[in-house]
């Protein structure tokens, strides 16, 4: 009996996703050709076309990885979260996520981190665009300072790590020799962000990350003055609140300033994640 | 047909590689108008929009789609068909198209365009989400016939009966692919001047031109080769039947200089110059 097209589409999907045959007696080819070898065309295209995405997202990981490895846990990803966005841009989304269940990542907790720093300077690339406040606006709130919050800009994330991916990271993109991956005892905030057209990336003191963590879930800068205070001298508090703000303003990390207005859900602080003791 | 697009003359497939060298030329390139991966720019900023719009200032721009999953048993997806007519408000371009296939069921997506199975059932469920999605978008679509390694023993017609029998029933445009019908015709055992001559002349809008490899035991539609010379002769036979039609040349992997590309582009212009009538290819 002639199968439906729902029936059709099915199985061959299921085909294409699990490399199976299930579909082959519908399947039609000429004389002297191999149904099954037809099929591995749409099986191998599949397979291919999406781990090259997630090489292209998470190349310094790749990078790090190598070949076997890195290939070994996409096609892990790929066949526990199979993409569901028509767009391919976000085929990888899930990646880092699913890098955290992965015995490699027990082992070696920078990975994910890793895995991270890439995922957040690829979104920083083609984020949406969003106007950038410069240091002159700072005037435009001179009459209620303290009320005022901050919205970051939405090709902003802010990534609290207690490993060291970043210096994974950097080194590799200076093609230098990686150091092994390790935990570390402090909590480290690295900040991916896009000043006009370029993706940018930075470590920022312990101190500098509080503040931008808190300014992302809409404290106001009588809470990010009160916090600063508690975390470093009160004496210096006012010039280095001035400070901070000042750079954010300078580095594009700011889109806009105003009295008590949530800020916009496009920017990222992740949860630092509970690393097991050494 | 009144309103059928104009001929917009030879175009390109707009890559990021090229972009600094067409906007920065200092001569006007013989490039009469672009194409864009629609899902390319459906994110809303960065670098791909900046460039999408300083383009879209000196060339007409057309908008191809992977994604509209048309002949898909799932339901459409609205979201998609939002974002794209978002973007078509932005870009203005002369005309939209996708392809003829599904590119996934049940909310998973293959990112391929998978063959669809040449039926009535198939052409009544088909012709029907056109018809929603050409509601949706207040303009007609085209549809690419794709690249196929495989048919199905339930298709009970040819693929280019199947083609004709969909433009006609919902009133849509077709962008034919000379490269997927050779590819097709080479994997299927068909040949591509009678799936050509068998299309509805008035309802053809573009022409792709791309390059593809050589598998175990078929083409591979890969487009990181150059236009071959049999895919040439198959464009001077569609040109001839079909008139003129805007015609491009599609790259999307291993990506060659722009003058490259600009070759394979003048070789197309002089066929057309060849197979037409002088005063035939003045662009709209």
């Amino acid at each position: 009996m002639a199968r439906t097209l729902a029936e059709l589409q099915a199985a061959l999907q299921n085909d294409v996703l699990n490399r199976q045959s299930a579909s082959l007696s519908s399947l039609s080819v000429p004389i002297g050709t191999s149904a099954a070898s037809r099929l591995a065309v749409y099986q191998n295209a599949y397979e291919i076309r999406l781990v090259n995405i997630l090489c292209e997202d998470y190349d310094t990981l790749w990078t790090f990885l190598g070949d076997d490895t890195f290939l070994n846990l996409a096609k892990s990803y790929l066949r526990a979260c199979p993409s569901r966005s028509p767009n391919a841009r976000w085929v990888g989304h899930g990646f880092p996520d699913h890098l955290d269940d992965q015995p490699i990542a027990a082992q070696h907790p920078a990975l994910p981190d890793l895995a991270r720093l890439d995922r957040a300077i690829r979104d920083a690339f083609d984020a949406p665009d969003a106007p950038v406040a410069t240091p002159d606006d700072l005037a435009t709130i001179a009459d209620h300072p303290e009320a005022t919050v901050f919205t970051l800009h939405p090709g902003l994330t802010l990534l609290p790590q207690r490993t060291n991916a970043y210096d994974i990271f950097r080194a590799l993109r200076a093609e230098q020799t990686p150091p092994k991956p390790t935990i570390q005892d402090d909590l480290r905030w690295i900040v991916a962000w896009r000043r006009g057209l370029t993706s940018h990336h930075t470590e920022l003191t312990p101190e500098e990350g509080t503040l931008l963590d808190l300014t992302a879930k809409g404290a106001n800068f009588a809470r990010l003055c009160e916090v600063a205070a508690m975390t470093g001298d009160p004496e210096t508090t006012a010039a280095r609140m001035a400070g901070t703000l000042r750079q954010w303003l300078e580095n594009g990390m700011i889109s806009a300033m105003g009295r008590e207005s949530p800020p916009v859900a496009g920017p990222k602080s992740k949860p630092a994640r509970d690393l097991p003791a050494e | 047909m009144v309103d059928r697009p104009p001929f917009l003359g030879f175009g390109l497939g707009l890559r990021p590689q090229h972009y600094a060298e067409i906007l920065e030329a200092d001569a006007p390139l013989p490039i009469d108008w672009f194409e864009i991966i629609s899902e390319n720019y459906m994110e809303a900023g960065g670098r791909p929009r900046h460039m999408l719009d300083r383009v879209k200032e000196r060339y007409p721009l057309v908008m191809h789609g992977v994604s509209m999953s048309i002949a898909s048993t799932s339901p459409l997806d609205w979201d998609y068909l939002a974002r794209l007519k978002a973007l078509a408000d932005h870009v203005q371009p002369k005309w939209i198209s996708d392809h003829l296939c599904w590119t996934g069921v049940h909310g998973i997506n293959l990112h391929d365009l998978m063959p669809v199975a040449y039926t009535e059932e198939a052409l009544d469920h088909i012709a029907a989400r056109i018809a929603r999605v050409q509601d949706y978008l207040g303009r007609r679509i085209a549809i690419e016939n794709v690249s196929s390694y495989i048919e199905f023993a339930e298709s009970e017609m040819t693929e280019w009966e199947f083609v004709g029998q969909l433009a006609r029933r919902a009133d849509c445009w077709l962008l034919l692919d000379v490269n997927n019908v050779f590819v097709s015709g080479r994997n299927h055992r068909f040949d591509g001047t009678e799936f050509i001559e068998a299309i509805p002349r008035e309802r053809v809008v573009q022409f792709h031109l791309a390059g593809h490899s050589e598998g175990n035991d078929c083409l591979i539609d890969t487009h990181d080769q150059p236009v071959c010379d049999e895919v040439f002769e198959l464009y001077r036979r569609a040109i001839g039947h079909f008139g003129p039609v805007s015609t491009m040349i599609e790259r999307d992997d291993n990506i060659p200089p722009l003058s490259d590309l600009l070759a394979e582009l003048t070789r197309a212009r002089q066929i057309a110059q060849e197979t037409l009538a002088p005063g035939q290819l003045e662009v709209a």
